[in-house]
């Protein structure tokens, strides 16, 4: 089983691997094999213009779109064992939203205040969104631990937290409502998600900062397992459990946060992806299912943007359609197979 | 005796007959008069006077595709089309010369003293035709930046109807503006204040994709206010001037290419091949790379497919505006790191429009002379040496 396990990983880390490769050779502009290797890995390629598109475009895309697999199916995996709840995730209990309405604070209300931030000015910096979408993400997390830890039902917490994302949804149209049209225009384009707004420093640092949480999850195996088997279990074990859940609701904010905070809201990747891992490896044991969560978030992901690129047009879809055409069947399967609503 | 009775009151009435002779013919004469000076034109058979005209042939309308306008003695007939397919007439109104009242919404035959105007480009106009006192409410009253427009809203004479697109219906019935002039994006979708029962019509300027046929919308609101010597006139100003610079690229050997717009959220919209822009660019003397497309609005492309195409074009033109002392090369960088490889970029060849201190989507549409002139000025400044620009601006 355990070999199993090994060669499963080894075989999707090469798929993954082959992956980033399609998502660098394919796009809207036909590019050869040879052009994207050197353009990888030799300066001074022939075509200038296609070591543009490559290096400056294709890389960071391909990199933050990894990024941001990883951090939404680890935040989403964290969330469900931390509530007990298989339908948590980031878009679902209405986190993402909480990272929309920082981001909006942020952006919208100097419009309001008669300080515009405007279109231009992004530029209001890199580390404010993200600092706003954390404390967005954190203050919806706060509700919902707050409200789950009253109610147990799993059901519950989740139409909590649909609605919560709802009365965000309405702050954020209110928002809209008495910004300007410079500050809405920026705010909307954040919104509708993309891969393909950082350079390559962003994502880089993205890239890192997600793996540096996500080595930190490996030393929460054995709370993370406690936990699955209910917080009595958990206490029994001699786990504080109120730490653990602040701890995990923090990581979690802050996969989230980063993940959105450049990218806009990306749908159903955090719900849908731990749920993948959990069935392909017929296991919730942490230790398996960590780093199957990291791998199979960067595949989905990489997927996910390799189709939203719609090789061979010039155009692209938006990147949320693709994540939701894949991600909403496999919730529907989740809510129609898993009846007894476990996460085991 | 029935005989004699009826002698008796023929011999009685003789001078009464007389009377009543006079009497009615007096009426009659009344109701002839009456019938002549005052009834309401036949709606019915309105259609008759303008029956035999050619539109294709007698329209006044020389460039505009959405509209059309007849007249036959003083009295005009305005078809409206539906901007995407000039098949479908959406609307006619009719003006006739005399002042009779008519019920009909289709017929105006009295001045018309209130509208609400939800397009800024028709505000436009009203100034330039001196009927902007006709104006009772506008939409949208941020965006305005028409002085007159705005000293009228701060004293009050003018209101606004609608804020970020939600549209304020009981303040419209409190209104009641004659009529309200609205510029729809998507006609199958009903208009929010149609539930008022106002007279509602479209003013589709937006949507004409020939400069001088977008300020030829002059005339379709001249119009509604018996201007239209006035509109023609101005029309015929911009329309001399327009064709006047268009002459001076008409034999250029030296085309450059040019791009336009920005990248956003993972898409660049382009205009299409057929649009406004790219017909300005034409007639500027320049080569729009997207010239070939056939869509006459902007369609979304990735950033890579620009970059291909463009990276090596001569000129980008961008709208828009940017905060601090307006555009800058380390701003468009900042935007996004990647405008560095495009060559217009390093060349300092980028053409921006400041759409904010300009009013460039105000103004615009009834200049298209002087946007053309800023174009070739940016291109050809040798065409225009001693022109100084007023939308457009290559900045170095």
């Amino acid at each position: 089983m355990l070999a199993y396990r090994n060669i499963s990983f080894v075989i999707f880390a090469v798929v993954i691997f082959i992956l980033f490769l399609l998502n660098i050779r394919f796009g809207s502009v036909d590019l050869s094999w040879t052009e994207v290797i050197n353009s990888l890995f030799f300066s001074n390629s022939e075509s200038g213009h296609g070591e543009v598109i490559i290096l400056q475009y294709r890389l960071p895309q391909a990199i933050t779109s990894i990024s941001v697999g990883i951090g939404l199916s680890l935040a989403g995996m964290l969330l469900q064992t931390t509530f007990g709840n298989p339908l948590a995730g980031p878009s679902v209990l209405g986190i993402s939203a909480g990272s929309s309405l920082g981001v909006a604070l942020l952006v919208l209300m100097g419009g309001i205040t008669g300080v515009s931030m405007g279109s231009n000015s992004i530029f209001f910096g890199d580390f404010g969104i993200v600092v706003a979408a954390f404390i967005g993400a954190l203050a919806v997390l706060l509700i919902i631990i707050f409200v789950s830890g009253r109610i147990g039902n799993a059901v519950t917490v989740l139409i909590i937290g649909i609605m919560i994302g709802y009365l965000v949804s309405a702050v954020v149209g209110t928002l809209q409502f008495f910004s300007s049209s410079e500050d809405l225009h920026s705010f909307i384009l954040w919104g509708l998600g993309s891969f393909s707004n950082t350079n390559i420093s962003q994502s880089l640092t993205i890239l890192i900062l997600t793996l540096l949480i996500s080595l930190t999850t490996l030393f929460f195996i054995k709370p993370l397992n406690a936990l699955l088997l209910g917080y009595r279990y958990a206490v029994s074990s001699g786990f504080n459990v109120k730490i653990l859940q602040t701890v995990f609701i923090l990581f979690s904010g802050l996969l989230i946060a980063l993940g959105t905070a450049f990218t806009g809201p990306i749908a159903f990747i955090g719900l849908a992806v731990p749920h993948i891992a959990r069935s392909y490896f017929r296991t919730s044991n942490h230790s398996v299912l960590i780093p199957a969560v990291i791998l199979f978030g960067a595949g989905f992901s990489l997927l996910c943007n390799l189709i939203s690129k719609l090789p061979g047009y010039d155009a692209s879809l938006p990147i949320n359609a693709v994540t939701s055409i894949i991600g909403a069947p496999i919730v529907i399967w989740v809510i129609i197979k898993g009846r007894r609503l476990d996460i085991g | 005796m029935t005989h004699l009775i009826t002698f008796a009151l023929q011999f009685d009435n003789m001078k009464l007959a007389e009377k009543i002779f006079n009497i009615f013919f007096y009426i009659l004469s009344i109701i002839i008069v009456s019938i002549s000076c005052d009834a309401p034109v036949k709606v019915d058979s309105i259609d008759d006077l303008f029956s035999n005209i050619d539109v294709s042939e007698e329209s006044l309308v020389e460039y505009a595709i959405g509209f059309d306008v007849l007249n036959v003695d003083n009295n005009y007939k305005l078809i409206i089309y539906n901007p995407d397919d000039r098949s479908l007439v959406l609307a006619c109104y009719y003006f006739v010369a005399d002042r009779s009242i008519s019920d009909n919404k289709t017929v105006f035959a009295e001045t018309i003293d209130s509208v609400a105007v939800f397009s800024a480009t028709q505000l436009n106009a009203y100034s330039k035709l001196n009927v902007l006192d006709k104006v009772v409410a506008i939409s949208e009253s941020d965006f305005i930046r028409n002085e007159e427009v705005l000293e009228l809203f701060e004293k009050g004479k003018i209101v606004n109807l609608a804020n970020n697109g939600n549209f304020f219906l009981e303040k419209a019935l409190e209104i009641h503006p004659s009529i309200v002039f609205y510029s729809p994006y998507n006609l199958a979708q009903k208009h929010p204040l149609a539930e008022t029962n106002l007279t509602m019509i479209p003013f589709f300027d937006f949507k004409e994709t020939d400069p001088l046929g977008r300020a030829e919308w002059i005339k379709f609101t001249g119009l509604f206010f018996n201007k239209q010597r006035q509109a023609d006139s101005i029309f015929n100003i911009i329309k001399t001037e327009y064709n006047k610079y268009k002459s001076l690229t008409s034999d250029i050997t030296n085309v450059p290419t040019v791009f336009s717009d920005k990248y956003y959220s993972g898409q660049w919209f382009v205009p299409g091949g057929r649009s406004y822009i790219a017909r300005l660019f034409e007639d500027a003397g320049a080569e729009y790379i997207w010239k070939e497309n056939t869509n006459t609005a902007s369609f979304n492309i990735d950033f890579e497919t620009v970059y291909h195409h463009a990276n090596d074009a001569d000129f980008w033109r961008i709208i828009g505006y940017y905060d601090n002392d307006g555009f800058s090369y380390e701003k468009l960088a900042m935007e996004n790191e990647l405008y560095q490889n495009f060559d217009a970029f390093n060349n300092k060849n980028v053409v921006f429009c400041d759409s904010k201190s300009t009013s460039y989507f105000e103004r615009g549409a009834l200049e298209p002379h002087v946007i053309l002139a800023d174009l070739i000025f940016a291109f050809h400044p040798e065409l225009l040496p001693e022109y100084s620009p007023i939308y457009y601006k290559l900045y170095k």
